[in-house]
């Protein structure tokens, strides 16, 4: 999936708006322009700019998974760091598998 | 090489016999888009062959992925997998489902009891597993049920979790 994709994946599935509606009402962005965005036409640095900025709107849930992780990398033996990379690979495996885009 | 769970009901729906995506989708109630991802991952990887529209199994070689997908640690993970998810809908809808966890002191003969039903019930599903494989029309794999038994001595678990 591209990076424009990720980005706006990452968007709808942080606020929740999955109408054009919403979504221009959010952004600021042009109704009939977010409907080109969502249907592959390029991005403008604005626009992705804005999306990404949005989308870190639940950076605290990010950056505690992150820390988490960290912690982790210290705490646990190798075995262990071994069984939760494991387990995060699959995840992403499977949250890709099931991505219809 | 290890298997989610959609890539193994997709394996094991190829496992009797050669089928086309349409044929795969209506019976693993996966979707043909994600079929095609692990379709396309298992063609890289050599585990299945395309022959025009149908898929089959690539039993042939000896294969790394094969192996692979049979090591511990990948079969862990799958069994791990599978028992999220039947914890996961066994606490939504418990009526529909047959679940037991118990934890119990055992006379020996109460535990001659047990391992003899165990017995009866390993025996039932080996004869149920090898009608399964000769039958001539089979049905849906989505339509399989799917068993957990077994017991073990409590402070095996309690050592486990106590290792570092």
């Amino acid at each position: 999936m591209s990076l424009q994709m990720w980005v706006i994946d990452k968007y709808i599935r942080s606020t929740g708006f999955k109408t054009l509606k919403e979504i221009s009402k959010d952004t600021g962005i042009q109704l009939t322009r977010v409907f080109r965005i969502l249907h592959g036409k390029e991005m403008k640095l604005k626009e992705f700019e804005i999306f990404q900025k949005k989308s870190l709107f639940n950076l605290d849930k990010t950056l505690k998974i992150v820390s988490l992780a960290n912690e982790c990398a210290f705490k646990l033996d190798e075995e262990k760091i071994l069984e939760i990379t494991n387990f995060m690979k699959r995840t992403i495996k499977i949250s890709e598998l099931k991505k219809i885009n | 090489m290890s298997l989610v769970l959609l890539e193994r009901v997709a394996l094991e729906a190829l496992y009797y016999g050669k089928k086309n995506i349409e044929s795969l989708s209506k019976e693993s109630l996966i979707n043909k888009k994600i079929l095609e991802k692990i379709i396309n991952r298992f063609l890289k990887e050599d585990v299945l062959s395309k022959n025009e529209a149908l898929l089959g199994i690539e039993y042939k070689k000896e294969k790394k992925a094969f192996l692979e997908i049979k090591k511990i640690e990948n079969i862990k993970s799958e069994i791990k997998e599978l028992f999220e998810y039947f914890i996961n809908i066994y606490l939504i809808k418990r009526d529909n489902l047959q679940f037991g966890l118990k934890k119990v002191w055992l006379k020996k003969e109460e535990q001659n009891i047990l391992e003899h039903h165990l017995y009866q019930i390993d025996e039932l599903l080996k004869k149920v597993e090898r009608q399964n494989l000769i039958a001539e029309t089979k049905d849906y794999i989505s339509m399989k049920k799917v068993f957990f038994w077994g017991y073990c001595d409590y402070r095996d678990l309690i050592r486990e979790a106590l290792k570092n």
